[in-house]
């Protein structure tokens, strides 16, 4: 069995991005819920994806979401080194928003439709990326 | 079906040397095929009064208008939306020459992604790290760069949810090789078996190399002018009877259709309305196909099966030469050539005019061209018709 690994990029903040890694800094996922509907969306939306509104909210996720789909990126650098599996998942927030993240010690054969997850962190250049663990 | 004078007819046809060909970029690729288009035509460059450009030279118009003297365009715009812009601006120009803002217009597009011999083909989509800062970022960071991972996601959706297997996509790979042996123009020029692809080296699963498409330098550009002018033309006239375009937007969120659904299933109907058909109508059938996946979800979309049921539909005998469905019949994007829209639009008119040659479909009456642009956000469809009235 080959287990996934995380392999992140550095990533860098912007303005856009400062309140989300304010928070993946303290292990937090931050997500927006619409003051007016209450509908919750991801942490990079500016308006309701239900109403339009602009007046959303910062709240932090619980963290547990579910597999809506996957893909394995296969890392060599040679061709005769064996490849580190990558994982990418949608993953499906219990509060509703989808969130594209790595998956980490998990085999891919095993991953199926609606699988439990659990949201971790790990660095990416200066900052923190959510990534996700299987949740037995 | 007694139809107007005005309506909109492709009466030119121009394809530059496509494939591995190094040299010229997209500016110059994109005058070429307007050059050859308008001699397929009969025309003369002159006789232009609208000039759309789609694919990399999109932002370039002025200087192709510049490079090509043309005087006193009505009608110039520069399109980008991915693998439909090519649909995209012949729509307009169908829409131009009903109107009258325009009489003869050259549609374009032209892509050279391949400026380095040594550089790895799908390098020539994927933006180079470190990523940029921010949202966009996040997202490159992850490992989403380019289309392969974007379009595998979708796959997955798919065969998790109604069951459909590589094996079922390697089925749509096979037909289409299959094909583009019949086509000379075609960049790849022997068979492969569905062994072939199973064994071929992982792109990103579940996408296997055979799954994806090729990556090509060139350009196709066409003229569309009115049937009434069509008339005294040389070539079969090929008329655009129907058009229609669903954008569907994702909300990445709880209960999306990602994966599932494109937008095929509203612009498809849109499109055959507009035409007087029925899909029981139509004789052959482009479907963009930059993954062997959006031929399977195309299929569910356009009614061809039922939804969910796109993996067993190809993996029957329907595809390839001699089988029931003539779809993708110049080898597609898969095995002739990678120039997005421009591929499916241009193998479209040469089966609507009869030059098919050895791949020509006996009936051509009618005909659909599907593209696809970005991770199925946009979809674009047309319906060509053979002979004006």
């Amino acid at each position: 069995m080959t287990t996934s690994t995380i392999n992140l990029a550095p990533v860098s903040r912007d303005v856009a991005t400062e309140n989300f890694f304010n928070s993946t800094a303290q292990r937090e996922f931050p997500i927006c819920r619409c003051s007016l509907c209450g509908v919750v969306g991801g942490p990079q939306q500016t308006q309701c994806s239900s109403c339009d509104s602009t007046n959303l909210s910062w709240e932090v996720a619980s963290g547990h979401a579910v597999v809506r789909s996957y893909v394995v990126n296969h890392l060599r650098t040679t061709s005769q080194e064996t490849p580190k599996l990558v994982v990418i998942a949608i993953a499906e927030l219990v509060e509703g928003p989808w969130w594209w993240a790595q998956v980490a010690d998990v085999d891919p054969c095993t991953i199926t439709e609606g699988m439990n997850l659990v949201i971790d962190f790990a660095p990416s250049g200066e900052e923190m990326l959510p990534i996700f663990r299987a949740d037995p | 079906m007694i139809r107007p004078s005005t309506d909109p007819t492709i009466v030119g046809l121009g394809m530059t040397e496509i494939g591995k060909i190094y040299g010229p970029d997209s500016n110059q690729f994109a005058q070429q095929a307007v050059r050859l288009a308008v001699a397929d035509a009969g025309l003369r460059l002159s006789d232009l009064d609208g000039l759309l450009v789609s694919g990399t030279a999109a932002s370039r118009s002025s200087e192709i208008q510049r490079d090509l003297n043309l005087r006193d365009l009505s009608l110039v715009a520069g399109v980008s939306t991915w693998g439909t812009s090519m649909s995209v601006i012949i729509q307009l120009a169908c829409m131009a020459i009903e109107t009258g803002q325009a009489t003869t217009i050259a549609c374009v597009f032209a892509d050279a992604p391949l400026q380095d011999k040594g550089r790895s083909f799908g390098a020539s989509f994927s933006e180079g790290h470190p990523p940029k800062p921010g949202w966009r970022g996040i997202t490159e960071a992850t490992g989403i760069l380019g289309g392969n991972p974007l379009m595998a996601m979708n796959a997955r959706r798919h065969m998790l949810t109604y069951g459909t297997t590589s094996e079922q996509f390697g089925h749509v790979a096979v037909a289409q090789r299959e094909w583009a042996l019949l086509n000379p123009q075609a960049q790849m020029k022997k068979p492969i078996t569905l062994a072939d692809h199973q064994k071929s080296r992982w792109i990103v699963e579940p996408f296997h190399l055979l799954d994806c498409c090729l990556v090509s330098n060139g350009g196709v550009a066409v003229i569309i002018t009115s049937a009434n002018r069509a008339v005294d033309l040389p070539q079969p006239p090929v008329t655009v009877a129907g058009f229609a375009q669903c954008n569907p937007g994702y909300f990445d969120r709880r209960d999306d259709n990602f994966g599932l659904v494109s937008g095929a299933v509203k612009s498809g109907p849109a499109a055959l309305k507009m035409a007087g058909v029925t899909i029981d109508d139509v004789n052959v059938v482009q479907l963009y196909d930059c993954y062997t996946y959006t031929v399977v979800v195309a299929l569910e979309d356009y009614g061809f099966c039922q939804k969910g049921e796109g993996g067993e539909f190809v993996a029957s005998g329907t595809l390839g030469p001699g089988g029931s469905l003539p779809l993708n019949t110049g080898g597609g994007q898969l095995s002739s050539f990678y120039l997005q829209g421009a591929t499916p639009v241009s193998e479209g008119i040469i089966q609507a005019r009869g030059h098919g040659g050895a791949r020509q479909s006996v009936e051509h009456d009618v005909v659909l061209v599907a593209n696809n642009g970005g991770s199925l956000d946009h979809h674009t469809t047309l319906v060509l018709t053979a002979g004006a009235a």
